[in-house]
This record gives C-alpha cells, structure tokens and sequence, in this order.
C-alpha cells in the first residue's frame, strides 16, 4: 500500500502542491483539531523557536541516574550515586551531573514522561514521532516535520527543497541535519527523501573529520560541474522526467561558504576543548555552527544508554578504574552544559530549542547485573530554550520512580507542545504517497505551563 | 486433487515448452481452487447468535474483554501487565484469565455480592478512575453482561476452543460491504459472533466502520485494497477488501492499438481479474528494447549488451521473447546474479576470522546456482548439514545464527517468511504463532553444535519462557516431536523441519488439518521470485508472511507456487512465466507519474531502484569498453578481485562506494534495502569516484570512438544504448550534436559530462 517515493520522484513536487492545499485550507484542519484551536489565535509560544538541536540520548537513558533521583529509598532502588542540589531550590540531580546542576536555572525538566512501550524499536518511534508505531506507516520524526514544514513554506515552482529560501547563503544547507552516524526513529518516514536527514557519517572529534563529497576532486574544473548541472536540466526537460533531488547537492557543492558550517578547524581551541574531546562532545560543537548557519534542525546522537549492567562504570566512568569519570554522563555534562552556555552567550538561546531525552527510562530497582532495564512507565526529559519557562520542574515520579505521581506528559504530548514552540501547527494536515491525510499530531494535548 | 506431474525433471532452462504447457493446465484448476476460497463460504450450517443463558467465560467475556482493548498489548495484556492487572494479550490464555480476574487478590475485582460494583465492572465504565478511561457505558451491553456473569458466580464453565473465524462479506455498492463473523468451535459448532467481533482499524486510515442490527458495515473511503482485521477472542481473521476506482482517479490511456490479447499466462488471468474488481485499465505496452533491458536486469543483473541489442533487434517480434528468455535463463551471468540473490536472502555476512569457512559457504552457494540444483536442497542442506565448517559450507547457516533462538528466528525469516521473534514473549498477536511454537523450534535448533565443526549437541535445551520448563521440540503450529536423547534424534527434528519446509511431511498425522496449503518454502521463494521482478510481493513485505497480511492475488500465488513445486524446485520455468506475461511488459510510474494507483494491481510496473552492487555493476558496464574492464582505476584494487559487485558475496569486500549507496551489512535483515539516494549519494554522485573515476578512463567507450575516428553522432548514439537500450531520438541527436566542442580534448570532457548526466537521470537509477 505504501509506495515508496522514491520511486515516483516527480510525484514530490505534486505531494507538496497538495499538502499547501491542505495547509490553505486552515479552517478544515483546525476543525477536525480536537486538541487545539490555533486558528483563532496564534498563542505568543507559537514559533518562539526558530532552531532546534536535540540531544539524542538513544538506548534510555535512567531518569533515577540523571534528572530523577531519590534519596532515603534502599540502595536498590537509589543506585550507586549521589544526588546534588542545583541552582533550582530544592531539586536535586545526580552528583555526575555536576555542571548541568549549575545551570538549572536555566533548564525545564519534565520528570512524568509515560510510554506504553518499553521496546527500543517501537519506544523510540513513539517518542520521535509522537505517534504509536502502526505497521501500515512509518511516521515523521520531529526533525523530519520541521524540516519539511520549513520546505512547505516556499514557493512550489521549483522542486528544489532548500533552493528558494531568501538568498542567505546559508539556506543551501539541509535544513535538518544528523550527527554522526543514522538511527532509526529519527527519519522521515512517510515524507520520503526530501525530509531524511542529511547524516554527516563521521566522528567529529577526529582530527581528519570533514564531511565526504563535499568539495569538487583537487584538478577538476569546477565549470565542469556546472555544465553538468545544465545538461541535466536539459536531459529531464527532453525526456520529461525529473531526477532533480540532485539540484540541492548541486547547490551545496557550489557554495564555498555555507560549506565552512560543517568545518570545525574556524573553532578556536579553547572552545573545542569546553565542549569535550569526544565524540558526543565536538557533535554538539558542529550543532552549534549549524545551528549558527541557519539549520532548522539538528540531531545529535549519543548511543549506549541502554545501560543493563554495572552502572558505575557505562554511567559515570567509561572504563573499569577510571580516575576521571569519562562514562555517558559526565560526557552529556560537559558537552550539553557547554552547549547551552555558548548559545547563551551568542544570543542564540531564546531562539534555540535544546531537547536531551532518550526512548525511556530505566527500572526502579536494580537488576542483578548492577544495571537497570527498560522502564517506560516514568521516565525524564531535559528542555531548554527556545522561550520554555526557565528553572522549571514539571510533574514528578512517586517516591521510587516508578510511575508519575502528577502531571503525566505522553510522547505525544511532548511532541505536540515543541511543534508549537518550534512555529508548526500539530493539527495541520500531511499527505502520504497513497493521499491519506495524516495530523501532524493527532493524540497529543498541549502542555500549558510550557507555553506561557 | 493437485496433479501429480512426472515432466518436471527436464533441465528446467530448456522447458519452454512444458511450461506453456503447464500454464495452460495451472489455468482451470485455480478457477476450481478460487470457488473453495473460504470467503466464498455461504453461511449454511451455522446457527443463530446467541448469548447462552449464562455466559460463558471463553465465549463471552473474553471477547468482550478483547473488543474493548482490555487484553490488549498497550494495556492488560502487556507482558508486564497494568497496574498489577495481568491479562494474557487477547485472551489465548483464558486460565490464567480466569485465575487474575475472578480468584487473584482474594477475588476483589468480582463482588459477587452486589455486582455492578465490581472493580471489573466500575473501571471500564469509568465509575472508578482507569487510566485506560472509559470503554463502555454501565448500561451498554458489555456492561450487562460483565454485570450478569458476576451475578451468576462468575462461572469459569467448560473450555472452548475456537479452532477458525471466517468473515462473511456482501458488497453493498461498490465501496461498502456488510461484514459478519463466526466462529467454529473444536466439536464443529459455528456461532455467529458479529457482536463481539474487534475490528481493527486505522483510525487514519480510509476505513469507515459503522454497526448495524446484524452486521457491521464498512465504507471504504478510497479506492484500493484494503486490509481488515477482525478478533474474537484471541482468535482473528483478515479480509481484503478492493474499492474500485473511477474514471477519474485512473488517468490511465487506453491503448487501442494493443487491445488486451487473450489471458494465456496465468499470471496476466488473476491480474486482470485484479484490474476489472478495481476498475483500472493497464499501463500501455513498453517499447520492446526496454523490456530488453528490464528482463536483462530482473534476471541477470546486468545491463543488455550492444551485441544483445543489436541481436534482439535482428530477430523476428514472434520469436525474439522467447530465444531472449532462452538466452539468458541459461547464461552464466543468470547464475552469479542468483547467487548474489541467494546470499542477501540468506544474509551471508563473513565469520570474524574466519575466511575459509565464508569462502565455503560461499563455495556452496556458487556450485547450487552452477550445477542447477534444485532449490529443495537449500532446507535439507542448511538446516541438516554438520562437519568441518571449512570444509561443508552449508553449515555457516547455522554458524552465523549464534544461538538456539537467533537460529529459529533465522529459519523462519527465511524459509518461512514470517518474523517468529514476537512468540518469543507472548503468543504472536498476528499470526498463528504461539509460544510453544517459537520455543519449540528453537528446541530444536538446541540440538545443533555451532562450533567451528558443527554438530550435534542432544543434551542442550531451550527454556520455553511460558512454562519455565525446558521446550519441547515442535514444528510450528503442527506437532510436537520427541525431546532429544542422542544424535540420531537431533538428526530426526531437523530432517522433520526441512520436510515439513518442502512439503515432504506425508506421514504427518494433522489432527486438525486447516486445508493444508503450500509448503512453507515453496510458497516464500515463489513470492521472492515474483517480488524481484515485479518490485513488489504478492505478500508485502516478503518477510512478513502472516495470517493477518493477505496476498494481493491469492489464487496467482497459488499458482505460481504449485508451478514453483511441479518444477522440483527450480527458480527458472517461474521466472520465464513471469518474464513473458503482458504483465511484465507494462510502462512504469516513472512515466506515469499521475497514475496513483495502489501498485499492489500491477496496472503499472513498479520502478525498482537498481540494488546498489548492480548498479555499481551498471555504471562500469555502460562506460567502459570490455577489454578495459581488468585496468579500471574505478575499481578498488586487490588482485585477485573479480571487477563486479555482484560477485562479492561476501558485504564487507571494501568498497566505499557500495557503502555510500547502502549496501547492506546484512546485521540485520535487509530484503528492503535499495540504493538510496539522499544528500550523501548525491554528493558522492558528483563528487566521488563512483562516476568520476571510470569516465575519466581511456578505456571510457568515448575515448575509444574518438580514437578510432568514430563522429560525434555515431557516439551519441552508442550512449543512449548504453545506458537506455534504446536509440537516441533524433530531436536529442540534433541538440546535442550542435554543442560538442571541436577542440580534442574539449570533445573528450564534453562527452564525459554529457555521459555523466545520462547516467544520472531516473531512467537510468531504476529498472
């Protein structure tokens, strides 16, 4: 049933034609909205984020290790760590949590996030799309929908997807990007090509790191290029066929300077080393530039959270007898602080969404392994940014972090409420290649105290 | 009632004739076979609906419980339960049921006292916050019921087993149906249980449900196939139900010159019967050059030569389908393209340090495809095999699974088609597939030694994760075999499974034989071999047979299979029928861009992204001259390396460019993957070796024209055969000959990048 788009490339051009049709004709998808009511007024939280970089933290991350901890429970249920207080009076976090703590004041935790799913494949579907998974379609990431809202904003004419933006330079990037390396759950699903993130495949944190194909071989004309690019048009012209996905490329190769967003060497030093050596850490750097660039969207990656065994060492230090921790968490905390810190002094902050969450959370009792399983029941989710309230805590777990104890917030609540803050109306209409009309989101209920 | 034919022992390649033949035969038989299809069923025998006089517990609330989502797996039925409520998922285990809703907790979700006030009763309604909300209202009739059995005592009652559910349809209008449902029960009984029938639906889908007095009635809202589940209990039913589309929505030409010619090929038969149930004319007639060029790639994996053109072309139209099929069904390039098949379906992916035995089991595959074995020997030989693991490669099979449940996963991917992983926790929830099955097959594999020298292993058990005990070897849904207790039993189980695969299970005491279909592998390939020409399975995804994903053509998949048997297993008499049906020779979507249709009628070809080890294969073949092919710079140097992609079994043979264009690392499974042409590919489209390399090479077949002095036009012309199989025309020869620069070396790179851009348009990328 669900044809692959891309083999019917010049059907892209006739989807998005239908989908601004859908888009035009507001009044009809606001009423079939049981759960919104944009059209009449565009509350002020609508589109106070122009950018988004989310902090992909893939396997689950445990809420009772990062956001969420508990104090006088037993030791089986606390874990091997301690917790700290933050610059929010009386929230705690974990001790290796050191420096996200000192900037609490600045973040929104969600502490009630509840799933059904407890299965990565499935979990972090649903917590990308905001859609439980079906298996008659592949729904869109968040990145995905923003991406492609963004494309559904200019004029239809020429195909191109990122080509006829106002002429920034930087528009010629993709306008969703992932670092390093895919995943699934983020993609596009039904959306096809044209919203897939663009996947710099390559460790930021290695010396060499430069993005594949991106120049023109040393000793090529670079005229040539462009003759190939008008003989292209010709050909497809003639045979009344549309190959053009390569015209995006084409203008991306072409533009030495939006090229400079992907190229962490104009970082000074001192910089570079804030963000961390690793890996996870130079991903949020290259974030940032893109960000700075003008990318819509960015996902960053950081795997290994499915942590179901020894806590101490796959947490907090990387390796059996480590001296200075270098584990998931002290990693996330210097990158991810670094991160809000530097957009913070750029003033890129208030227009800059940052999401860290994974699929769900962890169990609150630790199994015999000294790790912990998958727990979806309540688990956390760090915002930040993007005009959400600051030093805000929201919902919490009961006691041993096991279920949400007040203000449950669903995946699709999630979704739903950064779709308004990232300027894209849940309730509009998408199209799939077969033309069924699918909500952007359709299940989920705003959450009010993050858009005041 | 299925003939038994003697003819197939011919060499399959050179059975043209006894094909057609047998084509002819296959025709009146699946009319026969499409009568007894159960939908057919009229409603005789069965008796009224009732609710017994006291409700019975497995026939009454159970479905109940299912048709309000209850047991269902985002709730009760989760493994893991609800709110310490633990249901088994739809009710397939009614005693432990029975246990949590009427005994667990010292019976406190019964009040036999004042049963409207039992918990079972307050929460669905809502009198009590559920976090499921609200399902039914305290007056509706599930509410009574619930209320009437709790007043009753809640009677566990004897057990009933539902051993089928069949959906009955009339069609109402064109997109409406009346839908009733009944179940047969062990002794025979059928009830009509339309009432308490789940049907599930997409709620974004275009099926609109609607109840009657009787029935259920359902619109569907767009044309097409549609698919709809129906649960009573834990059992369950699928119906396709086609909407047909109107003149406006099939902006199909007619083509009058080709007035549809008589159905000889089954395959156009059961395909025009889909076109006329959904009201769609065909796509036109292609070219017969690009069928050249379609047949080529579907069977050989490679682009037509200029010589095949040009020998093609010189045939007589009557003869030149046949003696191209002929030609190429007994090619050697036939052979190493259905190798390179047989390993992506297989998943062959090297063992860590292990070269020679990954050269073996590659060794196996080659000599099959080589000596034309039949197929039925891919079960016996994978599944039975032991010894030296560099030595025997079939036993890489086993050897690449890792463990007894990673083996019968493995196994039931591949010979079976359907995705067994979900029996591993509870009982499959859309398919047949019960715990025991999925533990029972991997009891099986227990058997099974996965060392560097593969052997038996008698003592080794699986713990079956429903009982806790250790499984009890099985073959899925069919029978218990014995535990293992030596070598020879183990030896037994495994030759029970490879028969029961090919159908060779004769012996098999069925105690209840839901008209035995097709032998599981038959079936699986013959829908692989149908999706690899035609871009689509009868069953889609091919790896996801189940009971609750119909084929699109039923009675054409049956069909095919019983050719598929008849020919002892031999890929080629099928691929031939497929090949010379008018089916095959339609015009795709890429000139039809508007034709939105579900692809699933094959009113138009499906364009199949070229995989990405052929398409490598294509790019080198189209540039460059043959005698070149040993000096390509484009391809990655090691010595002893044969030039094409496809002949690199193995997915880890280095190759930037394979990587970039998705190859599969067969980690997972990947019948799916395609080349995909996102940002990176296109970059490294213009800016990668993967073009760049080969055009510039002197052996380019432009450099070669322009060294022997051949003109510009004569070299145009070439190209478009090169790349299209077609001719260049002659409004594109007139254009282009007026821009090719005089200059030598400006021609040369002229060419290059005119060469490059043929190369880079759809027409090109799909087949």
């Amino acid at each position: 049933m669900n044809i692959n788009p891309t083999l019917r490339p010049s059907m892209q051009s006739i989807r998005r034609r239908s989908f601004l049709q859908f888009s035009l004709a507001l009044p009809f998808a606001y009423a079939n909205s049981a759960t919104t009511s944009l059209a009449n007024e565009l509350p002020k939280s609508f589109g106070t984020a122009k950018r988004c970089i989310l902090l992909w933290l893939d396997g689950g991350p445990s809420h009772l290790e990062m956001w969420d901890p508990k104090k006088d429970v037993p030791i089986e249920v606390r874990g091997p760590f301690n917790s700290i207080p933050t610059t929010i009076p009386g929230i705690h976090f974990s001790e290796n949590l050191e420096r996200c703590a000192a900037i609490a004041d600045q973040l929104t935790i969600i502490r009630s996030m509840t799933s059904p799913l407890g299965e990565h494949g499935l979990a972090n579907q649903y917590a990308l799309t905001g859609y439980l998974p079906s298996p008659n379609l592949i729904y869109p990431s968040l990145g995905s929908i923003t991406a492609h809202q963004s494309h559904a904003s200019t004029p239809i004419e020429n195909p191109s997807p990122y080509s006829n933006l106002p002429t920034n330079h930087s528009n010629r990037l993709p306008p969703y990007v992932g670092i390093p390396e895919p995943r699934t759950g983020l993609g596009a699903g039904f959306l096809g090509p044209h919203s897939e993130p663009f996947w710099v495949n390559g460790d930021p944190a290695q010396p060499t790191f430069q993005i594949r194909d991106l120049d023109t071989p040393t000793g090529f004309d670079p005229n040539r290029i462009a003759r190939r690019r008008n003989m292209l048009e010709q050909l497809e012209k003639s045979n009344h066929t549309n190959n053009s996905n390569l015209q995006a490329a084409f203008e991306l190769v072409e533009d030495a300077q939006a090229k400079q967003a992907f190229d962490l060497h104009q970082e000074s030093p001192k910089t570079r080393e804030m963000y961390g050596p690793r890996s996870f850490g130079q991903s949020c750097l290259l974030a940032r530039r893109l960000i700075e660039h003008n990318v819509r969207f960015v996902s960053v990656v950081q795997p290994g959270w499915d942590t179901h065994e020894n806590l101490s060492v796959s947490l907090r230090d990387g390796y059996s007898g480590a001296k200075v921790g270098v584990g998931l968490i002290p990693t996330f905390d210097q990158a991810t602080s670094a991160l809000i810190n530097d957009l913070q002094e750029r003033g890129l902050l208030d227009e800059t969404l940052v999401i860290a969450m994974g699929e769900f959370g962890r169990t609150p009792k630790l199994n015999t392994r000294g790790g912990r399983d998958h727990w979806p029941r309540v688990y956390s989710v760090m915002l930040c940014g993007g005009g959400l309230p600051k030093g805000l805590v929201l919902g919490k777990s009961d006691n041993i972090g096991e279920q949400p104890d007040a203000n449950p917030v669903t995946p699709a609540d999630l979704i739903h409420t950064l779709l308004i803050r990232l300027g894209v109306d849940p309730a509009s209409i998408l199209v799939t290649p077969d033309d069924r009309p699918i909500p952007i989101n359709q299940h989920g209920k705003p959450i009010d105290t993050l858009l005041t | 009632m299925i003939p038994t034919q003697s003819a197939t022992q011919t060499p399959p390649h050179s059975a043209t004739t006894a094909t057609l033949r047998y084509a002819l035969l296959l025709l009146p038989l699946s009319l026969h076979l499409a009568l007894l299809h159960p939908q057919a069923i009229a409603q005789n025998g069965t008796t009224t609906p009732t609710i017994s006089q006291t409700p019975s517990f497995q026939l009454d609330i159970l479905p109940t419980l299912t048709q309000a989502g209850c047991n269902s797996g985002a709730c009760h039925g989760a493994a893991a339960g609800r709110g310490h409520f633990f249901l088994s998922l739809w009710g397939s285990n009614p005693a432990s049921d029975y246990q949590q809703i009427v005994l667990a907790h010292q019976s406190r979700r019964v009040n036999f006292a004042s049963p409207a006030e039992s918990l079972l009763l307050a929460k669905p309604t809502g009198r009590i916050a559920h976090e499921g909300s609200e399902l039914f209202d305290p007056q509706s009739p599930q509410a009574q019921l619930l209320e009437k059995w709790i007043a009753l005592g809640a009677p566990q009652g004897p057990p009933a087993f539902v051993t089928n559910l069949t959906i009955d349809s009339q069609q109402l209008s064109p997109t409406s149906f009346l839908l009733k449902t009944f179940a047969t029960l062990q002794d025979g009984q059928q009830f009509n249980v339309t009432e308490k029938t789940k049907w599930e639906v997409d709620p974004n889908g275009p099926i609109r449900l609607e109840n009657t007095q009787t029935a259920i009635q359902i619109n569907l809202e767009q044309p097409g196939r549609h698919v709809l589940i129906a649960r009573f209990g834990a059992a369950f039913q699928a119906i396709a139900l086609v909407a047909p589309y109107n003149s406006t929505s099939t902006p199909l030409p007619t083509n009058s010159a080709n007035p549809p010619l008589p159905q000889k090929n089954p395959v156009d038969h059961w395909i025009q019967l889909g076109l006329e149930k959904a009201n769609l004319d065909p796509a036109p007639e292609i070219d017969h050059r690009i069928w050249l060029r379609r047949v080529t790639l579907d069977l050989t994996g490679k682009l037509p030569s200029t010589q095949a053109i040009a020998l093609f072309e010189s045939m007589a139209p009557e003869s030149r389908f046949e003696s191209t099929l002929d030609r190429l069904i007994s090619s050697q390039e036939f052979n190493t393209y259905w190798t390179f098949q047989l390993a992506r379906w297989l998943a062959l992916r090297p063992l860590p340090n292990d070269q020679a035995s990954t050269t073996a089991y590659e060794t196996f595959l080659r000599d099959l495809m080589q000596q034309r074995r039949s197929w039925k020997q891919l079960p016996v030989e994978l599944i039975q095999s032991t010894g030296p693991s560099d030595t025997f490669g079939a036993v890489n099979f086993a050897r690449l699974t890792g463990d007894p449940r990673a083996h019968a996963e493995a196994i039931s991917r591949f010979f079976v088609g359907a995705r067994l992983q979900c029996a591993n926790c509870h009982n499959h929830p859309l398919d047949q597939w019960t715990q025991d099955d999925y533990h029972g097959l991997a009891a099986i594999f227990a058997g099974v030694d996965r060392g560097k020298i593969v052997r038996y292993s008698p003592s080794n058990r699986v713990t079956n994760l429903r009982t806790k005990e250790p499984a009890t070897p099985r073959i899925p849904g069919l029978k218990n075999l014995q535990q293992h207790s030596d070598d020879q039993s183990v030896q037994d189980n495994l030759q029970a499974i490879s028969n029961w695969l090919v159908g060779n299970d004769s012996t098999s005491t069925i105690a209840d034989p839901p008209k035995q279909s097709h032998p599981p592998f038959a079936r699986v390939i013959t829908n692989r071999l149908w999706a690899s020409m035609m871009g689509r399975g009868l069953i889609d995804p091919i790896d996801d047979v189940r009971k609750t994903n119909p084929p699109s053509h039923p009675e054409l998949l049956d069909a095919l299979t019983e050719l598929f048997i008849q020919s002892n297993y031999h890929p080629e008499p099928l691929l031939r029928l497929i090949a010379s049906s008018q089916t095959y020779r339609r015009e795709s979507y890429r000139l039809h861009p508007t034709a939105k249709v579900d692809p699933s009628f094959y009113a138009v070809r499906i364009d199949k992204p070229l995989p990405p080890e052929v398409l490598y294969d294509a790019i080198q073949d189209a540039i460059l001259t043959p005698t070149s092919f040993d000096h390509s710079p484009a391809i990655p140097q090691t010595n002893e390396r044969s030039p094409q992609a496809i002949t690199w079994l193995d997915p880890t043979t280095p190759s930037e460019s394979l990587d970039i264009l998705g190859r599969c690392n067969r980690n997972t499974p990947c019948d799916a993957s395609t080349s995909n042409m996102g940002l990176s590919q296109q970059l490294h489209w213009i800016n990668g070796p993967i073009l760049n390399q080969p055009l510039a090479n002197p052996h380019a077949f432009f450099n070669q024209a322009i060294e022997n002095g051949e003109n510009n036009r004569s070299i145009l012309q070439q190209a478009y055969l090169r790349a299209y199989a077609r001719p260049i025309p002659p409004d594109q020869c007139e254009l282009w000959l007026t821009q090719i620069p005089v200059d030598a070396s400006d021609r040369k790179t002229w060419f290059e990048d005119w060469f490059w851009t043929l190369l880079s348009t759809s027409e090109f990328l799909l087949n």
